[in-house]
């Protein structure tokens, strides 16, 4: 029996439970990993899709590099995020948000605004204050730039976007 | 002269531009020769690939393809996460035929011969440049005791990344060492710094980014180097930010602060250059307390 997410196949996992282990944040999580391949396995995608833990994984790889059996959980991770990312409410919005606000900037300019970023209210200090003493605190040092910079080649990258946007358009059709 | 491609990537043109700043100067005077790529796109990060596949590699392959004339030695990424990615689109259209195919379309362009693509550590820890650096240091870092943190996105998953070791890689070690530092040993080298929740999830990377910080202290490491820009922006910021949120007794009684280098910068000071220029005026926790014990000023 193989059951497989982005090319991984789910039944690999023991559920030894040395990704859980090896996650560094692991404290934050509604589900650990190795109980989000134990979901997969027996048929609880909805859960895990609607789990804060597969927006918290930063991707760093501590898990994968430790399976005894190869199963390399940010990859699946990945897949499990694709399936949500537009969503704006559930289990880890803030995450998304901040997903959606970068690929915003890079859709527009080629490049990340950092800036943009961070008047748009993505500093999450707690205080607006707190986000001006921090905003000028990096002007001082040279590092934000004021004004976003642009390259020639965006409208490259705008179609790269206008094709994800189709197929996710012709995918509600069907 | 060798000649690399370079990509700096939006992090080195911002937050981080300490890093990019210190490396471009070493590489100028150790004789590596370099040109940025022309236009370059972001790499997309984590949130691309959150949106979907090919869209994240589309937009690394547009950089490689933009970076190809000019690489005649390769490609060189400072940014650890945009190595990462880098490196991931080009395994993939490598290795996968249908996507290059999509990908041909999509760029309207072919893909092939797409160039080496190389982290600025492992351009740095190449025993011919360390034989260099140990001739052209006019300084030392006499004994400075210096925690080695290569964080997470550079040497991880192996299968992409070409370190030594996934958990207990030696590049910066072996640096630190040739200009004079002492590497303590500690057990968080490649922990993940949280850095790319630190907008998002304030709160969960700063339990990271501390972890690390007070083991490095506990190893009684004097400063921390990195060979990831974002890992160094994130745990010197987040200090700063930890010290303002403190009423007045607790910032009085604030934990230890310790400084944190991006490793270009270290190798900056020990060869000759002044402290403006490797860019310490730009990080959030001073440095002089360091370079004095190591006799830098
Ligand atoms: S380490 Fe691998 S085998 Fe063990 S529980 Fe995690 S995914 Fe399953
Ligand atoms: S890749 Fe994600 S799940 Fe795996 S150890 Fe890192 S943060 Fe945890």
């Amino acid at each position: 029996m193989s059951m497989l997410v982005n090319g991984m196949d789910v039944y690999a996992c023991y559920q030894c439970g040395k990704c859980s282990a090896s996650c560094p944040v692991y404290f934050a999580m509604d589900i650990l990993p190795h109980q989000i391949l134990r979901l997969l396995q027996i048929g609880e995608m909805d859960q895990v899709l609607d789990c804060e833990s597969i927006w918290l994984c930063t991707l760093c790889s501590a898990c994968s590099t430790r399976c005894p059996r190869g199963v390399d959980l940010p990859v699946i991770i990945e897949e499990l995020r694709r399936a949500g990312l537009r969503r704006v409410s559930g289990p880890g919005r803030s995450q998304r948000a901040f997903h959606n606000s970068v690929l915003r900037s890079l859709e527009r300019h080629g490049r990340v605004y950092k800036a943009g970023l961070a008047v748009s209210g993505h500093l999450s200090t707690g205080s607006r204050q707190r986000d001006a003493r921090l905003v000028l605190a990096l002007l001082k040092r040279g590092k934000l730039r004021m004004w976003p910079s642009r390259i020639r080649g965006r409208l490259v990258v705008r179609g790269f976007f206008q094709r994800v946007q189709a197929g996710q358009e012709g995918e509600k059709d069907v | 002269m060798s000649n690399y491609a370079f990509y700096p990537g939006c992090s080195l043109h911002n937050t981080a531009r300490e890093s990019s700043q210190s490396l471009l100067l070493v590489m100028d005077r150790l004789g590596i020769g370099y040109d940025e790529v022309p236009d370059w796109n972001c790499c997309g990060g984590t949130s691309a690939v959150s949106l979907d596949e090919q869209l994240a590699v589309n937009l690394a392959v547009r950089n490689l393809l933009q970076a190809k004339s000019l690489a005649g030695d390769g490609l060189v990424v400072p940014c650890a996460h945009c190595y990462h990615r880098l490196m991931s689109g080009k395994r993939r259209v490598e290795s996968d035929p249908d996507m290059r195919r999509r990908v041909e379309k999509e760029l309207r362009h072919p893909v092939e011969d797409l160039p080496p693509v190389y982290n600025a550590l492992q351009v740095m820890e190449r025993a011919e440049i360390l034989e260099k650096i140990r001739l052209y240091a006019v300084k030392s870092l006499s004994g400075l005791k210096v925690a080695c943190y290569y964080g997470c996105q550079l040497v991880r998953p192996p299968r992409l990344t070409n370190f030594d070791h996934p958990e207990n890689p030696t590049g910066l070690d072996r640096i630190v060492e040739i200009l004079g530092g002492e590497a303590v040993p500690w057990p968080l080298k490649t922990e993940c710094c949280g850095g790319n929740l630190s907008f998002a999830k304030r709160d969960v990377s700063e339990k990271l980014a501390q972890r690390i910080l007070d083991m490095a202290i506990e190893c009684e490491a004097e400063c921390i180097v990195t060979a990831c820009p974002i890992c160094q922006a994130n745990l010197d910021l987040h200090q700063f930010q930890l010290f303002h949120r403190s009423t007045g007794a607790e910032a009085a009684s604030a934990r230890k602060k310790i400084p944190v280098f991006f490793f270009s910068q270290l190798i900056g000071l020990v060869l000759g250059f002044d402290s403006h220029a490797v860019g310490l005026s730009r990080h959030f926790i001073p440095a002089w307390e360091a370079l004095a014990l190591a006799g830098i000023r």
